[in-house]
């Protein structure tokens, strides 16, 4: 199954003119434009598309090296296991992850009981963050960063 | 304020640069050295590297640590087992350095005694592995304290303190606000080079702002900051 994104860049590459976001909606028939503007948004961010002044798109092509984010989680698993004891901003700074996918990350990790929560503190916002520490360093290392490493997929 | 941006220094970027050289050449004198003092970014700069850089793995010293347990914990990070003796941990490194050519980066060195610095220089003249000694002042001198350490390090860098740069990259970064070069090099002088001071000033702008509804960063504001910090210092 597709999903809107792939929809999304595949409608686009063959309009030959600049497009706005509630055409690609109208042309795919998606439910509102919300889903299609934030998907333009990360192209746009990507340098797959541009934003031109008018408040038009304009697909510039896609490179499959963009899918850098498989890479991501081997970063996250690496800056935990050298962090020992983190935040998700800490995991999302060293690894270049956006704090969403971190969180996501975090919840799959306390879901396998490979992290475990050890207190909360404030940010410098002076909002309440958790703190995370890796329950196991060996076996944490063993599972994700080595495996990752040999080219295998760590965890599940 | 944002926690979640990297803000890639300049002395980040000659450490990444430095790796780079090191990984790239073979002759026999890969030892470096990075020198700063406290609060200049060396650790969250290593720990940025080998984040982005699979080729690169780092060890923190730890007071408790022997020579043997130095190697052992080398030996698990290249390879994923502790070998008990420390020729078994010898051997996985040299196994793991023939597969591939990695940096071994050890922070806290200027903890350590010479024994163990003697311990880095032999897997580096025996495998050829480079290795990138990381610590405050005190490191300096325990390298000069052997002839045959300090010719081996070929490469030193010292973390200088953070410039008007920095904190421009950081202000625009972190916060999404543009500091004029003068009140840039005001901050970065303020904070004497220590990006933690840098950070505890940028919270404290952000809060003034927020209270007085100003929307960007003034002189006044800046010298407030500055100001303001100083008296606790001195209080």
């Amino acid at each position: 199954m597709k999903t809107t994104a792939s929809r999304v860049r595949e409608h686009i590459s063959g309009l030959l003119s600049e497009f706005t976001p509630a055409e690609v909606t109208r042309d795919l028939e998606l439910p509102h434009g919300g889903v299609v503007r934030d998907v333009l948004k990360d192209m746009a961010l990507r340098g797959e598309v541009k934003r031109m002044e008018s408040g038009r798109y304009r697909y510039l092509g896609f490179q499959p090296a963009w899918g850098a984010r498989r890479s991501i989680k081997p970063r996250m698993y690496r800056a935990m296991h050298v962090k020992r004891a983190f935040t998700a901003a800490d995991i999302a700074m060293l690894a270049d992850a956006g704090m969403n996918f971190t969180s996501k990350v975090i919840r799959q990790l306390l879901d396998e009981d490979d992290i475990e929560r050890v207190g909360k503190k404030r940010n410098r916002n002076n909002q309440p963050i958790w703190i995370y520490r890796v329950r196991h360093l060996d076996r944490f290392y063993q599972k994700y960063v080595a495996a990752q490493r040999s080219g295998k997929e760590g965890g599940s | 304020m944002r926690e979640d941006v990297f803000i890639p220094t300049q002395n980040y970027q000659k450490l990444q640069s430095l790796c780079e050289d090191l990984l790239s050449t073979s002759l026999g004198l890969e030892m470096a050295t990075v020198v700063g003092s406290t609060g200049r970014g060396k650790t969250t700069a290593a720990e940025r590297l080998i984040v982005v850089d699979p080729r690169a793995v780092l060890i923190r010293f730890q007071d408790w640590m022997t020579p043997r347990v130095l190697m052992r914990e080398i030996a698990f990070i290249l390879g994923g087992t502790r070998p008990r003796s420390g020729a078994g941990a010898y051997e996985l490194i040299q196994s793991e350095m023939a597969l591939q050519r990695r940096i071994i980066m050890v922070d806290e060195v200027d903890r350590m005694t010479l024994r163990h610095v003697n311990t880095l220089r032999d897997l580096h003249d025996a495998l050829k592995v480079p290795v990138v000694m990381i610590g405050e002042e005190m490191l300096s001198r325990l390298i000069e304290q052997e002839r045959r350490i300090k010719s081996r390090v070929a490469h030193q860098l010292r973390f200088e303190p953070l410039c008007a740069i920095d904190v421009v990259v950081f202000y625009r970064n972190a916060m999404g606000q543009a500091v004029t070069p003068k009140q840039a090099a005001q901050l970065a002088k303020h904070s004497a080079g220590d990006f933690r001071i840098v950070v505890n000033d940028a919270v404290q702008m952000e809060k003034k702002m927020k209270a007085s509804g100003i929307e960007a960063i003034t002189d006044e504001l800046t010298a407030e900051v500055c100001r303001e910090d100083d008296g606790k210092q001195g209080a």
